[in-house]
């Protein structure tokens, strides 16, 4: 995808055209009209008196909506400079696009305007591989519309055009002739309407239809959310940009699966990502739980709606486990892929256990944690029933689907990002260290929920031990002692994989290290190897597969470094989790506040700027939270026992920072720190979240309305 | 014509539904068959289920031939992709549907990749029809099964159904027992 595209977008369903808001497909432009994961539109152009048109300008207004400024003429010679075109598109289930011509002369004009259209419903998972499709073509010309369709079978997905205007149909377009009096203006409004067949009860057959959303309720729906955000009070100025980007984009990536009622999930990036995933829907809940509850809670009650319970090789679904990816189209429907949902992850049901526990912490909402009492006990059982598959104990991996799931079910999901020091792969089953954090986190955390909220004190108990347990064996066996840090993995005969990963910080965010480790385990990830300045590498200097543009292997991902802060805020290294904020948010300011999926890991004294990682989706949404949950690490800010609790430990460059009316279980909180230098030398680390946290006179958390 | 989907809610309403309790809610299966179509009416009532053949006002409605809900109701045919596929149509309550789809048996073949312990445990998922088993199956699809189980697969699924709910029958805490299962484990080579 090129930047001199245009996307937009309302849920799973969205537009990608040139800059004159043609649409034309090819395998190596992957333009169109998605929805649910079929292209309904590859062809969209519009020609007057037979010429394709110039783009002037783009004014991007919204994330579902954009207006193209365009003249006639081609190359740079402008046959008629007295015609303006201004096309005006919004996104519902389908779009609606606004032609306004515009007649500059004082002498009338005839024109006439084609819009070439044609649908190749290629599934997402095809459109660069203009793969021959099994099903057949078939289109219905009224007066009145074009309808343009496919079947296979029962499944049908069609596409009706219709305009506003008497307009003539063929099965290739519209024609719409045209006179324009002198110093005068024409409109029409073309709707795209897509169907689904009988899949959803809202979308029956396009019957002249008109596209459902309208930009006015879209526009209304994004005020409503910016308003009920927490408001962000700085000296910096690029931070504000930030903040209101992430907030803005992570509006966009909200996605509601018909199973959700209406309630609205975080999808994992746009566009290409707009599905749900378990593993980014629940980072991207976690990270924006303190400025939004709403996406948490639908993320856990949709997850658990489709937690797997029966087991099924192709999908790889076994019971207790949360699903890693949900798609819709063609080659999910013929079992092509794995998608209805595919369930191979081997962290998302453990975090699933996660968010339940972070989110009753700051909502208090005890029904839906009592609802979801069965999924969380048939996620923390998967643990141990399922996911040792080494037989030692440990989580670990190992698809079951060997044509078409995932190697690497962990978040480094690319072939090549598990190894040892010196590149060498490893076998499987592959237990991999952060695997092991989440369990004992989500164990932990489940016996908190069993003990407080659902009166089971036994079980509480049962899986504290438990996690204990697995606390001490796992500082055993991935210690690797002489370097002083965790092994990435332990390998199919239960042995170190030894290269040095960032996968270690998140052992921080669980908790799993002990502290004398920890100390250690920092000392690398903030030393020259890790650290770029930007941001800690996925994967350290020195290491045999290290390549500063190696996905998994170099680069420095945003939400990666966001938990890393997160965890060492836990340990008490306020000054090194403050570093790694500043640094990221640095770089947002070089993406205008929208950080991308990865960047480079080079040494930001040899570049200057962040070199992104060229990835095909913007923005990504667990990036877009990551300076949501930097924002609340600078602040240091827990939920606990029904309070909001701060320990601020602010960056000098930011100056003041202050988060007013913090929703919570406790009512609405102010949280406040000002920027100082932080010494980056610790000497005693302490357990922030154990020991009350200390709040100085000038920083600290007001409230601001009772509970 | 409809002897699977029959035998399959008669085996519902025999026994408790533990994941349906505080559940109220009522659901229907229109069968269409030429001559012979029929309708079930599903009702949940707090963890038990009772059924009736009529029609009347559901809260979901799922429509298939008899063909396709007899593999749904086998576990032969995923009811998800076949919604997608538009071979079976819903409509109402869609979180309500998943929550049967949970009450139906997954498919045939279904293993899970764990150390032969497991076994032991009283977890382990085994198939014996491996020429139903679906078209991906992986290199341990051919290999002999270790404890394959003359268990049909209907009282496999059954167990496996009711088996989250028992904490205690979940394996032993793992400190206990670490490597005696590396006999029973199968390692792949690095690629």
């Amino acid at each position: 995808m090129t930047s001199a595209q245009v996307n937009i977008l309302d849920g799973n369903t969205f537009v990608v055209s040139d800059r004159s808001g043609d649409i034309e497909a090819s395998p190596t432009d992957t333009s169109g009209l998605f929805s649910y994961d079929t292209r309904f539109l590859s062809r969209w152009i519009l020609t007057i008196n037979g010429q394709r048109l110039n783009p002037l300008s783009v004014d991007d207004l919204q994330y579902f909506q954009t207006r193209f400024f365009l003249a006639p003429g081609t190359g740079t010679v402008y046959v008629n400079a007295t015609l303006s075109v201004i096309r005006e598109r919004s996104v519902g289930n389908g779009f609606r696009e606004r032609l306004i011509l515009l007649n500059h002369a004082d002498d009338p004009v005839d024109l006439v305007v084609r819009l070439d259209a044609a649908a190749d419903f290629a599934d997402l998972f095809e459109v660069k591989d203009a793969v021959a499709k099994k099903g057949r073509y078939y289109h219905q010309i009224a007066d009145d519309r074009l309808l343009l369709g496919y079947e296979r079978g029962n499944f049908r997905r069609a596409i009706e055009i219709n305009t506003s205007r008497p307009a003539e149909f063929d099965e290739r377009g519209l024609t719409l002739r045209v006179r324009i009096r002198g110093q005068s203006e024409w409109s029409t409004d073309i709707n795209v309407v897509t169907s689904l067949g009988t899949f959803t009860r809202s979308r029956a057959k396009p019957k002249s239809g008109r596209p459902q959303a309208t930009s006015r309720p879209l526009a209304e729906n994004l005020q409503r959310w910016l308003d009920s955000a927490p408001r962000l009070e700085t000296d910096r100025d690029g931070l504000k940009q930030t903040y209101r980007r992430s907030l803005i984009d992570l509006a966009a990536l909200r996605f509601s699966p018909p199973i959700a009622g209406g309630m609205s999930l975080p999808a994992a990036g746009l566009p290409w990502f707009m599905a749900m995933f378990g593993r980014d829907a629940i980072i991207t809940s976690l990270q924006a739980l303190p400025f939004t509850q709403e996406l948490a809670a639908t993320t856990l009650s949709a997850l658990g709606s489709l937690q797997g319970n029966n087991i099924d090789n192709f999908r790889e679904e076994e019971p207790g486990r949360i699903l890693h990816e949900m798609r819709y189209g063609e080659t999910a429907a013929f079992e092509e892929q794995p998608h209805t949902p595919y369930y191979g992850n081997a962290d998302a049901t453990m975090l699933y256990v996660i968010l339940m526990d972070e989110y009753e912490r700051w909502t208090g909402d005890t029904a839906l944690v009592r609802r979801l009492q069965p999924q969380a006990t048939a996620a923390l059982r998967w643990i141990d029933a399922y996911a040792d598959r080494q037989g030692n104990g440990y989580v670990s991996y190992q698809r079951a689907n060997e044509e078409t799931g995932l190697e690497n079910q962990c978040w480094k999901d690319s072939w090549d990002s598990i190894h040892y020091r010196d590149g060498r792969l490893p076998g499987f089953p592959r237990a991999t260290c952060e695997l092991q954090g989440y369990a004992y986190d989500a164990k932990r955390r489940g016996a908190r929920l069993a003990r407080e909220v659902w009166g089971d004190p036994d079980y509480a108990e049962e899986l504290e031990q438990q996690a204990a347990d697995l606390k001490r064996r796992f500082n055993r066996d991935f210690w690797v002692a002489d370097g002083g840090y965790f092994a990435v993995a332990l390998d199919a005969d239960g042995s170190q994989v030894d290269s040095l990963t960032s996968n270690m910080g998140h052992l921080l965010w669980s908790g799993i290290a002990e502290p004398s480790k920890a100390r250690s385990v920092v000392r690398h990830l903030m030393s020259d190897a890790f650290f770029s300045g930007w941001g800690v590498r996925s994967l350290a200097t020195g290491q045999a597969r290290y390549n500063p543009i190696g996905y998994h292997n170099g680069a420095v991902w945003p939400f990666d470094n966001s938990i890393i802060a997160w965890g060492l805020r836990r340990y008490g290294y306020k000054a090194e989790a403050a570093r790694i904020a500043m640094a990221m948010l640095d770089a947002a300011e070089y993406f205008q506040g929208r950080l991308p999926e990865a960047f480079a890991g080079h040494d930001r004294a040899l570049t200057q700027y962040p070199v992104e990682y060229p990835t095909a989706c913007s923005p990504q949404a667990w990036s877009t939270g990551t300076p949501l949950l930097l924002l609340r690490t600078m602040l240091g800010m827990d939920a606990r026992d029904g309070a909001l609790v701060t320990d601020p430990a602010v960056p000098q460059e930011i100056g003041y920072l202050a988060l007013l009316d913090l929703a919570g279980c406790w009512g609405h909180v102010d949280a406040f720190g000002h920027g100082r230098p932080l010494a980056t030398d610790r000497r005693r680390p302490r357990l922030a979240g154990r020991s009350g946290a200390r709040q100085s006179m000038v920083d600290g958390s007001v409230t601001r309305r009772g509970a | 014509m409809n002897d699977h989907v029959q035998r399959f809610l008669a085996e519902l309403t025999e026994r408790e539904h533990p994941d349906l309790r505080g559940v109220y809610a009522t659901l229907r299966i229109d069968v269409e068959a030429p001559g012979e179509a029929a309708s079930w009416l599903i009702t949940i009532t707090d963890g038990t289920i009772t059924t009736s053949r009529r029609r009347g006002r559901a809260d979901a409605v799922m429509t298939a031939s008899a063909a396709c809900l007899n593999r749904i109701v086998s576990g032969e045919v995923n009811p998800i992709s076949a919604t997608l596929r538009g071979d079976l149509r819903i409509s109402g309550n869609f979180r309500l549907l998943l929550m049967f789809k949970r009450l139906m048996p997954g498919p045939p073949g279904g293993r899970t990749i764990v150390p032969g312990r497991r076994s032991q445990a009283g977890t382990r998922q085994t198939a014996r029809t491996p020429a139903a088993a679906r078209s991906t199956p992986s290199p341990r699809g051919t290999a002999p099964q270790p404890r394959a189980t003359s268990r049909s697969r209907t009282t496999t699924s059954r167990s496996r159904t009711a088996a989250p709910r028992s904490r205690t029958a979940a394996p032993r805490s793992r400190g206990t027992q670490p490597a005696t299962a590396t006999g029973g484990r199968r390692r792949e080579s690095p690629r």
